[in-house]
């Protein structure tokens, strides 16, 4: 008595055939879906941190203005426009400091400096209850160009923790 | 629990350090509002808190001649078992005073070096030895 034969047959194909062949079209199905999730979500890290790094660029170039046109600002808009600045990082913190492990007080001596060195400026003090631009000594623009100085790549070393990370 | 806020129980526009130098200055809010505020506070065993937020912005010397003198007339302990800061627009702002402003100002009570005062201002509150005292405590330094 030979062996006996209890395989079915479709379209030529025994079962186990098919079986290979569903389970190829699964794996090519899924490497397919890997690949695009994993592109599409590469593409939206990417995305986001060009976003990120627009942002922290705007804002340095908002400081690089105010360095520049510093003696055409009056005394009384000195503070308001530190405050919209101090908001505008620390939005950009808020998002940024989880997702890419940047140090939470990274921008705080920037900020609390700044306002230091301006609103303890002799010439500044002088000529706060002034309607008139400021106009700072030579002493204290050598002080200002200092402070520029000391925080000239502060700005620099985050974009590339973003874009590194 | 009473809560200060600059914006409506102060100035829009806090100024500069001392009332010599610029209008609503911190020694002024210091004397007109945080002393007293606080002195009430401390006396009846409750939280002050400070909202900063909703200005048009502050120069850190008034942040620190504020709450500076705060530490310096009632301790670091006392202002920190009472006092709780607001700032979320600019939480910097909490930070420094809270690490570095009540940290200086504690020194400074400990050597004695008492506070420029500029102008003249009612009698405030002083912790001594555990008991608020009410006195002219300084007067303004003449030029």
């Amino acid at each position: 008595m030979g062996p006996s034969n209890c395989s079915l047959t479709f379209l030529g194909l025994d079962a186990s055939n098919w079986i290979d062949i569903i389970a190829i079209i699964v794996n090519i199905g899924l490497g397919l879906w890997i690949a695009i999730s994993l592109q599409n979500s590469a593409n939206n890290k990417r995305v986001l941190k060009d976003h990120f790094i627009g942002e922290i660029k705007d804002i340095r170039d908002n400081y690089n203005d105010f360095f520049n046109k510093i003696e055409t600002m009056r005394p009384s808009e000195f503070l308001p426009w530190f405050k919209l600045m101090n908001i505008k990082l620390g939005n950009i913190s808020y998002f940024i400091i989880d997702r890419y492990k940047i140090n939470p007080d990274t921008f705080n001596p920037y900020l609390i400096e700044l306002n230091n060195l301006i609103s303890n400026n002799q010439d500044f003090i002088a000529q706060f209850s002034s309607s008139s631009p400021i106009v700072f000594s030579n002493a204290s623009k050598i002080m200002i160009s200092k402070f520029q100085q000391k925080y000239y790549s502060l700005f620099n070393s985050v974009i590339v923790t973003i874009n590194d990370h | 629990m009473k809560t200060i806020k600059i914006l409506t129980d102060f100035n829009e526009y806090p100024g500069l350090r001392n009332c010599s130098i610029s209008e609503n200055s911190g020694e002024l809010f210091y004397h007109k509002i945080l002393n007293g505020q606080f002195a009430e506070a401390f006396r009846t065993n409750n939280k002050l808190v400070v909202d900063l937020d909703g200005t048009g912005g502050y120069a850190s010397s008034f942040l620190d001649e504020a709450f500076g003198n705060l530490v310096y007339d009632f301790t670091l302990e006392i202002v920190n078992n009472i006092l709780e800061i607001i700032s979320l627009e600019e939480p910097h702002w909490k930070s420094m005073i809270e690490e570095e402003t009540f940290k200086q100002w504690e020194t400074r009570r400990l050597n004695n070096q008492a506070p420029k005062v500029t102008a003249s201002h009612d009698s405030w509150f002083r912790n001594v030895g555990g008991k608020l005292v009410e006195d002219i405590w300084a007067l303004p330094i003449v030029a």
